[in-house]
């Protein structure tokens, strides 16, 4: 031991003197460079996500095991039984639970699966935490979402609907299904946290997915409630009043003047105390008019980038009585027109359990199937549209922490929420103040509802008294409900549709909110629009107003409903077809390009032009002539028509919009009107004013809104061709200028991720036609439309066809990322299998298997 | 391997198999500079020339990584490649190569740290006969 203690030594003396003096190369330089490599390693791993994504065991290579379609076991903590996931081949999932716990709990499990990430941005975003995702660039929307009271009202919901589960059997249904919902989700989230595959999004971030609940729940049924019935209409008006006083009812008519179908009935002459209602606006003062301003640019921060961008309501449904189908039983088809979104807001499934079994769409974060079918009846949805989006504003007059109410001081109710303190009076949260005045706003959105528990409960409804009962508790947002069963169809909008108090201003603009001007009461629920077997054989809801003049309650302007030539279009189809098959009715709803509006103009312009012996003119008019108002990418028609119709709509209303200082002065605020809904890029539609040019045409006159009143009709329908000639030749010399250079869908990545865009693809169609969103030109293709088009046969209802544009996955590398959207173009609707048991299903239409099994069984 | 001797053929492999072993070990934990453990302890053991080492723990890094690629569905991978080089503006095949790399790297780093210590446990004879 000495000996060798002696030689070890000297070594290293040896070694050291080595260091000191000669510092040979191999013992010095090589561990320098080995500190130098880790160093710069560590250094870039601690700067950028390289080091962490390119991990080969917790990096995004471990993310291609989420591709792998396969069968499948899973053993998950806090399920009860087993549970049979069938992915049919068509990549839907049919989930077999033995409860409805199970039920949810493993539909939670599945979509997460699929769409975890989006489920968590959609639960950020209904509660205006998006910034904890994404950074001070979205602290403004947060502070806006935060202020409207949806993050208060989802934590108020679910409180309620928990505390009443005992007692109340839809409480109780809804509690039971958030909360396996959530456990689902969290199930996936720790299960992929473990085995480190989380969304390829996630770790890209570097983000950690947080624990669903079921308040996200219902943040995200309020975000649906803000996309489909949350409106600044009523400041417009205000801010329009204020410009032009009554003519505002010139210019926004109560009432259209060329709508003649309403689903509900009602026709006739108008109601004498709505239209006096309706006439009788609230004048704001200057500081009014100031906060309004502010207000509307508020609205503009809401939806962010990360949701499919908020497009015109523009959804189609249809139900026809047996006695006009070839099957001899109802039909019915959905379309609701939705922001396109990679991937798709709608996750397809049946969802089967003792007592349930649904088969549809349900939505990122809410386990209730919005639209689809069960074995006994089928339901679909659009948005009524009416009553200003169910959003009312009042003036309210405050002191410090208090409000007046008659003239008596009340106290603020405060909220502490996402870090601010939201302040609400008796009316609702104050969105904008200015010294003792304050702006109030009343959303229907903000009223505790248990609308998911009507959902779940339409899901198990077997015949029409069930299902209208289950809709008497819903409040919003505003749904027109199509029915069918094997024997009748119906259609119902319930709603809580306000009743104001006081002085009855025009609660389509800001009222005064002192004490005498407040929501009283709702239109009780045997008034609501509805209609149970109508004589024609068919309904048709279309986002058209669904009751007429004669309608004993104030419903809305022509501001917010659609102007209805779709749902004309729908109805002039259906009065001329008989013996309706499901294949007719799916062509109808996704390849009928008829615009309804061309087909009542068209002629009109024609007998403007066809006699001019100006050259450009007969070119126009030989084009127009022959054709059949169809927008197909191949017409050069269709896009002469367009044009026309643009120019036309600019003749009419932009030298009257400069005149009243709309523009340049509020165009920030109001927006830039263009026709069809606002088709042209970076402009704002207008239903009120495309009905009004409708009419124009129709009656040969455009007074009083043209700049000159002497011009005639004839003289700007002139005008407006050559114009439109014009522009088609300057961008195509050879007059090759078909529709589909100039239309198509994109269906943009929802996370903003461009390279993940498909599209834009040439499509015919326009805004007049039941599949678009508006949206026009190289640079402005519609990014909406029919986000899922649905025709279910209920004289056997498993030979129902749907499909909605994208796929079950939210992973761009994923096959099923965007796999449905060529059969959505094309109109080749998806065969909805619809199967009791997993073992029904034939080798041939099954992807996958996959099995949940209770952890430790 | 025609530079090397018998032995030194010898503990090449020896080190090879050790950082490779190790290696995958390690990055079980998820901590990937962990490799670089793997690398010092094959040096250390092995104790061989330092071209020796280097070489050895350099593919014992490169093995690292294809052991938990080949681990995986290929074609899947390539796939989820591709998704994050469209994100990252990269090639695909750059991020392939610098995940390969940054474990060779970090294994032969490790070995290269543990030439300095090796005199410290040096066997007589070790370093001359390397």
């Amino acid at each position: 031991m000495p000996d060798n203690f002696l030689h070890i030594t000297s070594t290293k003396i040896d070694n050291a003197n080595n260091l000191v003096h000669g510092m040979k190369w191999n013992k010095v330089v090589p561990p320098i460079i080995g500190v130098i490599i880790v160093v710069l390693i560590v250094v870039v791993g601690s700067i950028t996500p390289l080091v962490s994504i390119l991990n080969p065991y917790r990096g995004v290579i471990q993310n291609s095991r989420n591709l792998v379609i396969s069968n499948q076991t899973y053993n998950l903590p806090g399920l009860t039984n087993s549970v049979n996931v069938v992915q049919d081949s068509n990549g839907v999932y049919h989930i077999y639970a033995q409860s409805a716990s199970d039920l949810y709990y493993s539909l939670g499990f599945i979509q997460a699966k699929n769409r975890l990430f989006q489920i968590e941005v959609f639960g950020l975003e209904g509660m205006g935490q998006m910034s904890t995702f994404f950074g001070q660039s979205y602290q403004n929307y947060d502070k806006f979402q935060t202020m409207t009271g949806a993050p208060i009202t989802a934590e108020m919901d679910w409180a309620n609907v928990y505390d009443n589960r005992s007692a109340n059997v839809t409480d109780s249904t809804t509690s039971t299904a958030l909360l396996s919902y959530a456990e689902g989700i969290n199930a996936y989230i720790n299960y992929s946290d473990a085995h480190n595959t989380l969304p390829l999004l996630f770790k890209l971030l570097g983000l950690k997915p947080y624990y669903w609940t079921p308040v996200y729940s219902f943040a995200v049924q309020e975000l649906m409630t803000q996309t489909l019935e949350f409106g600044d209409s009523g400041l417009q008006f205000s801010l329009i009043y204020s410009m032009i006083g009554n003519a505002t009812y010139d210019l926004i008519p109560t009432f259209s003047p060329v709508q003649s179908y309403y689903y509900a009935g009602y026709s006739g002459q108008a109601n004498s105390s709505v239209m006096t209602e309706s006439h009788d606006t609230y004048l704001p003062n200057a500081t009014v008019i100031s906060m309004t301003k502010i207000l509307l640019k508020e609205f503009a921060y809401d939806p962010p980038t990360y949701f499919p961008v908020n497009v015109p309501d523009h959804s189609n449904e249809i139900v026809i009585a047996g006695n006009r189908t070839s099957t001899g039983n109802p039909i019915l088809m959905g379309g609701p027109v939705l922001g396109f979104s990679l991937p798709s807001i709608w996750f397809q499934v049946q969802l089967v359990a003792p007592g349930i079994d649904a088969y549809g769409v349900v939505l990122p974060g809410d386990p209730a199937i919005v639209i689809g079918f069960n074995s006994n009846i089928a339901w679909t949805l659009t948005d009524t549209q009416a009553i200003s989006d169910g959003t009312f504003f009042f003036v309210q007059q405050i002191s410090g922490n208090s409000y007046y109410w008659n003239s008596t001081l009340h106290p603020l109710k405060i909220y502490k929420i996402n870090g601010m303190d939201v302040n609400w009076t008796n009316l609702g949260p104050i969105m904008v103040e200015n010294g003792s005045l304050a702006i109030v706003m009343d959303w229907m959105g903000n009223m505790f509802s248990d609308d998911l528990g009507a959902l779940l409960n339409i899901m198990t409804s077997s015949n029409w008294n069930e299902f209208k009962s289950a809709l008497s508790i819903w409040k919003a947002p505003y749904q027109n409900f199509a029915f069918a069963n094997r024997t009748m169809i119906a259609d119902i909008s319930p709603a809580y549709y306000p009743i104001f108090s006081g002085t009855t201003y025009n609660p389509g603009s800001i009222m005064p909110g002192y004490g005498s001007e407040y929501i009283s009461g709702s239109v009780p629920y045997n008034m609501v629009p509805q209609v149970v077997n109508p004589s024609d054989g068919f309904i048709v809801s279309s986002n058209q107003r669904q009751v007429g003049p004669a309608y004993p309650y104030w419903y809305g302007n022509t501001m917010s409903f659609s102007d209805g030539f779709r749902a004309m279009m729908e109805v002039n189809y259906l009065n001329n077809h008989t013996n309706i098959s499901v294949h007719e009715l799916s062509a109808f709803q996704q390849l009928n390009y008829t615009d309804y509006a061309a087909q009542q103009a068209v002629p009109k312009i024609m007998s403007y032009i066809s006699s001019s012996s100006n050259t450009t003119l007969q070119r126009a008019a030989a084009i127009f002539s022959g054709w059949n108002y169809s927008m197909e990418t191949s017409s050069t028609a269709a896009s002469l028509w367009f044009f026309t119709y643009q120019y036309l709509f600019s003749d009419v209303f932009m030298p009257y919009l400069e005149q009243i200082g709309w523009i340049p002065a509020n165009d920030k605020v109001l927006g830039v009107p263009s026709g069809m809904g606002g088709s042209l890029p970076n402009t704002t539609g207008y239903a009120s004013f495309d009905v009004d040019l409708i009419h124009y045409i129709l009656n040969g006159s455009a007074a009083p809104f043209t700049a000159d009143n002497n011009t005639t009709m004839r003289g700007l329908v002139v005008m407006a061709v050559d114009q439109a000639m014009d522009h088609l030749l300057s961008i195509y010399p050879s007059g090759n200028f078909t529709w589909g250079k100039f239309y198509g869908f994109l269906f943009p990545n929802l996370f903003g991720l461009s390279s993940f865009n498909v599209g834009p693809i040439s499509k015919g169609g326009d805004f007049n036609t039941p599949n678009d969103a508006s949206g026009v030109g190289p640079s402005n293709y519609p990014t909406g439309g029919q986000s899922w088009v649905m025709v279910v046969n209920l004289s056997n209802v498993s030979r129902s066809i749907g499909v909605y544009p994208g796929g079950q996955s939210e992973d761009p590398a994923s096959s099923q990322y965007s796999n449905y959207v060529s059969d959505w173009i094309n109109g080749d609707y998806l065969p909805l299998l619809f199967a009791a048991k997993a073992s029904d299903f034939s080798s041939a239409n099954v992807m996958s298997v996959i099995q949940l099994n209770p952890q430790g069984a | 391997m025609s530079v090397f001797n018998r032995n030194q053929y010898i503990a090449f492999v020896c080190s090879l198999i050790i950082a490779t072993v190790l290696g995958f070990l390690l990055l079980l934990t998820g901590i990937w500079y962990l490799i670089a453990f793997a690398g010092f302890a094959a040096a250390i053991m092995v104790q061989k020339r330092i071209s020796v080492i280097f070489l050895s723990t350099f593919i014992a890094g490169l093995l690292v990584s294809l052991i938990y690629v080949i681990l995986l569905p290929v074609s899947n991978e390539v796939a989820i490649m591709n998704e994050v080089a469209t994100l990252a503006g990269f090639p695909s095949a750059l991020l392939w190569v610098l995940m390969f790399l940054v474990s060779a790297l970090l294994s032969s780093a490790g070995a290269l740290i543990a030439a300095s210590l090796i005199p410290f446990f040096d066997k007589p004879g070790s370093q001359a006969s390397g």
